[in-house]
């Protein structure tokens, strides 16, 4: 059972880590607290919903659709709204995301209703089985996804010229302006990286999760917890955080009670954060 | 001094029309928007202690309305204690827990904070579905009606609570303006201003915000119980969810953090907006309300971020003290 | 003659930078010590160790025989301790007379006798007129006075003053001179960390030079400041010193 709960909480620590890859490079880039980013895990979520409806195309080829999108999304939100509070003080940006996280809450739900919607597949009944243990073959996929763009973020952090401008410019502005590099592009990119992370967790958790406009915040509670697990601004650590609050969680639900299983996470987030506020592996802002 | 009595005398004509509306109408519906109204700039003052003076944004408030609300709710539903005790109860509770949380959470600044007023919040309300037996966990509690009880809070007529809440509104806000004029008053906005630079004028400044916290919570709490009386009902989902604690804070930041007449002016904005698409769109358009509400914080960021009240400086009351924002004019230099 | 305030073998180090090293002290009641020295001397991390503000890597801060290395900075100022900030940081939003009254409210929780408190510091600082102006609208040099009579409201026993002349213009530092020894007057023990040596030679009593975090050279002024290593740990800073 045990093994079980392990697995399960990886596949889904997978997903956490996604969310929190993008909100944590936010923040280390920018210094923007990005209280929306579970509602723009929804975003992706209804999009794929509605582009199924609409286009008849099948979840896993619409996420080729989706994440571009998001990533579009994410750049007209710091372009229109996001840049303009950057070097204000916190309650600025605290306020602003908060206010668009309730704006596309409810915006959704006048829209759509707060009902529950699925999206017909016929991926989500298949499991693997192997040794005792099963695994839904949709959880696989999504872990696979996101551990793949988590890697290909990598890759773009550390080997590519916009990547470089990221770490410059989480670093020291200023540096990072003296260097030639445009911080409010850079800003704007990375934002839009970070939405095009949640947009796309939310497509990968379609098959598994109902469509509603609350849906993200069964992720963002747990996204923080990751992030500031993970130390803020550090990617590596997100991703580790990711799986192990998934491990946590599956854990609590199992020894604790089912209802009680979000209860662990956040008793985790508060000893964390006056145990470690700066993450587990104590490394400042990469 | 003509200034002095003509802001005063504005206010107190505002005071008696509010108090006498009651006299000219018996519309239950306007009266129970009224006194929600007044409830949420109570709400909002006693957040402003903390969110507003002490500049760190709480999103946790729901717990201790909840904590006041469901203390007073059992206490008088099963043990037949007054709610006008069951309302001290609760509040000491409540000041007790701001203690709990605000003790570690008082050393993380800017979002963390937020984040974990954010996740004490939630941990609350799940403990409240979590332990139904005694909290009627997520069907919540309510207070059967049992005739007209002055003494235990019940009343048969919504122009009974009217009045009551009004009362409790002018009391919650002479007591912030003595709270604000105090030495408590002016360490909190000294540490809002350069947090630093008052520690080394001997503020104890976690001592200083605990105490506003204390006091934030205290108030909080026995509104949570004025809440429960008045509405009759208590669930986790409606007074300890982060919905209710946004709302809270709304008002305030809406209305203007950090400022008395803030919450009033922002209650009412929040709380008119609700009953006017309602009553435009129907109940059937139940996101409306709070979509608003986000696009409504968004715009106040972004355009006027010292909040709604702000416009009323622009009326030109004749100056009382001089603070003039133009440079002095010359150096002194003996 | 009791000493004020001792430094012990005080370090500190900020990751790789060892900003204070090795420094002791002594600073005697009555004086007015002039502690200076190049840029990134050290200094301020010093003063920043006494007011509280950091803590010591190693070593010790003592007032009146007692460790205090430890205490946090609002207790330190109870035990009075005052000290101006480099770029001085009124409250800007309040007025002058609030900024001094959070000062006085130290010593007396009334609101009312706080203001009376002020009002006296105000009157002696020479800020009157401007008490009721806020505090972000003054000018630098009216800033700075500001900041002083705040620390003044503390009744300090021994009060830091963080290069408070720089950027003055010679009748402006007169002034400033002469309110510094206005308040020396009344009692108080004066650490003067400056970089302008006409205020340090008009004012002091006794001076201490820091160079790279360690003590260099200690005695008069006049002889400090010709002496052959204080010459060549500022000549590089292209300092003009009389």
């Amino acid at each position: 059972m045990m093994v079980q709960s392990i697995i399960n909480g990886l596949m889904i620590g997978g997903i956490y880590a996604l969310v929190a890859v993008g909100l944590t490079l936010i923040f280390g880039v920018m210094g923007i607290v990005n209280f929306a980013q579970g509602e723009l895990l929804m975003v992706g979520m209804f999009l794929t919903y509605l582009l199924n409806q609409w286009l008849g195309l099948g979840i896993y080829p619409l996420f080729f659709v989706v994440t571009p999108l998001c990533f579009l999304i994410g750049y007209g939100i710091f372009r229109g709204l996001i840049n303009r509070v950057i070097g204000k003080p916190d309650i600025y940006q605290i306020l602003l995301t908060l206010g668009l996280s309730i704006f596309l809450i409810n915006g959704a739900i006048m829209i759509w209703g707060p009902d529950y919607h699925s999206i017909p597949n016929t991926i989500k009944q298949a499991a693997w089985n192997f040794g005792g243990f099963s695994i839904p073959v949709a959880r696989v996929i999504a872990f696979c996804v996101a551990a793949a763009m988590v890697w290909a973020l990598n890759i773009v952090i550390n080997k590519t010229e916009m990547g470089r401008a990221m770490r410059a410019t989480a670093e020291s502005r200023e540096i990072a302006t003296l260097l030639g590099i445009n911080p409010r592009r850079t800003f704007a990119i990375a934002f839009a990286i970070g939405i095009a992370l949640a947009g796309a967790a939310g497509l990968l958790m379609s098959p598994l999760f109902y469509v509603y406009p609350h849906v993200g915040q069964l992720f963002s509670n747990t996204a923080f917890v990751v992030v500031v697990l993970g130390g803020m601004g550090d990617v590596y650590g997100a991703m580790i955080g990711g799986l192990l609050i998934g491990i946590v969680e599956a854990l609590s639900s199992v020894y604790l009670a089912m209802d009680l299983a979000q209860l662990g996470v956040f008793v985790i987030f508060i000893l964390v954060l006056f145990l470690r506020p700066n993450g587990l592996f104590g490394r400042r802002t990469a | 001094m003509l200034a002095r009595y003509g802001k005063l005398g504005v206010v107190a004509v505002l005071l008696a029309a509010a108090a006498s509306v009651p006299l000219f109408t018996d519309q239950q519906y306007l009266l129970n928007v009224l006194t929600m109204i007044f409830l949420f700039s109570a709400l909002g003052i006693a957040w402003n202690f903390i969110g507003g003076y002490a500049a760190q944004l709480s999103l946790g408030h729901a717990v201790f309305l909840a904590i006041g609300a469901y203390t007073t709710i059992i206490l008088f539903t099963r043990y037949h204690v007054t709610p006008l005790v069951g309302m001290f109860v609760g509040a000491v509770l409540a000041v007790a827990a701001s203690v709990i949380i605000g003790y570690p959470c008082f050393r993380l600044r800017g979002p963390y904070f937020t984040l974990s007023t954010i996740a004490f919040g939630e941990i609350l309300r799940i403990l409240l579905l979590h332990y139904g037996n005694f909290t009627g966990g997520a069907n919540g509690l309510n207070i059967p009606y049992r005739g007209e009880q002055p003494w235990n809070l019940q009343f048969d007529s919504k122009a009974s609570y009217y009045w009551i809440m009004l009362a409790v509104l002018v009391l919650f806000y002479v007591l912030g303006k003595v709270i604000t004029t105090s030495r408590i008053g002016m360490y909190l906005q000294a540490i809002r201003d350069d947090q630093d630079a008052a520690e080394s004028l001997g503020v104890k400044t976690g001592n200083v915000k605990l105490t506003a916290l204390m006091i934030s919570a205290g108030l909080t709490g026995l509104l949570g119980a004025i809440y429960a009386c008045i509405i009759g009902f208590v669930d986790p989902g409606s007074v300890a969810s982060t919905t209710m604690s946004t709302q809270i804070a709304l008002v305030a930041i809406v209305g203007g953090v950090g400022t008395l007449g803030g919450p009033i002016v922002g209650a009412a904005v929040v709380t008119g907006l609700t009953e006017v698409t309602n009553a435009w769109l129907g109940a059937t358009r139940t996101g409306t309300s709070l979509t608003l509400y986000g696009a409504l914080l968004m715009i106040i960021v972004l355009t006027r971020p010292a909040g709604l009240i702000s416009l009323v400086d622009l009326i030109k009351w004749p100056k009382k003290s001089e603070k003039p924002t133009e440079p002095a004019t010359e150096v002194t230099s003996r | 003659m009791s000493v004020v305030l001792e430094l012990k073998n005080l370090n500190k180090r900020f990751g790789g930078i060892h900003a204070v090293r090795d420094f002791s002290m002594q600073v005697r009641e009555g004086e007015i010590l002039g502690l200076i020295g190049p840029n990134g001397s050290g200094k301020s991390t010093t003063v920043n160790l006494v007011a509280g503000t950091y803590t010591p890597t190693s070593g010790q801060v003592l007032v009146g025989g007692k460790d205090i290395s430890q205490l946090p900075a609002p207790d330190r100022a109870k035990l009075g301790i005052g000290r101006t900030f480099q770029s001085s940081r009124p409250f800007l939003d309040m007025s002058v007379l609030e900024n001094v009254m959070i000062g006085a409210l130290l010593h007396d929780g009334l609101v009312s006798r706080a203001h009376k408190a002020a009002e006296e510091i105000v009157h002696f600082t020479g800020l009157t007129r401007v008490k009721n102006f806020r505090a972000g609208s003054l000018p630098v040099e009216t800033r700075r006075r500001l900041d002083l009579a705040r620390a003044l409201a503390l009744k300090p026993k021994l009060l830091m003053l963080d290069e408070s002349m720089a950027g003055l213009n010679p009748s402006e530092m007169e002034a400033g001179v002469e309110l510094v020894k206005k308040i020396h007057a009344t009692g108080v023990t004066v650490i003067f960390i400056e970089h302008v040596m006409k205020a340090v030679v008009s004012l002091c009593t006794r001076a201490i030079v820091l160079n790279q975090g360690e003590l260099l050279a200690e005695g008069a002024p006049r002889d400090v400041l010709r002496d052959p290593k204080v010459v060549t740990a500022y000549l590089g800073e292209g300092h003009n010193h009389a």
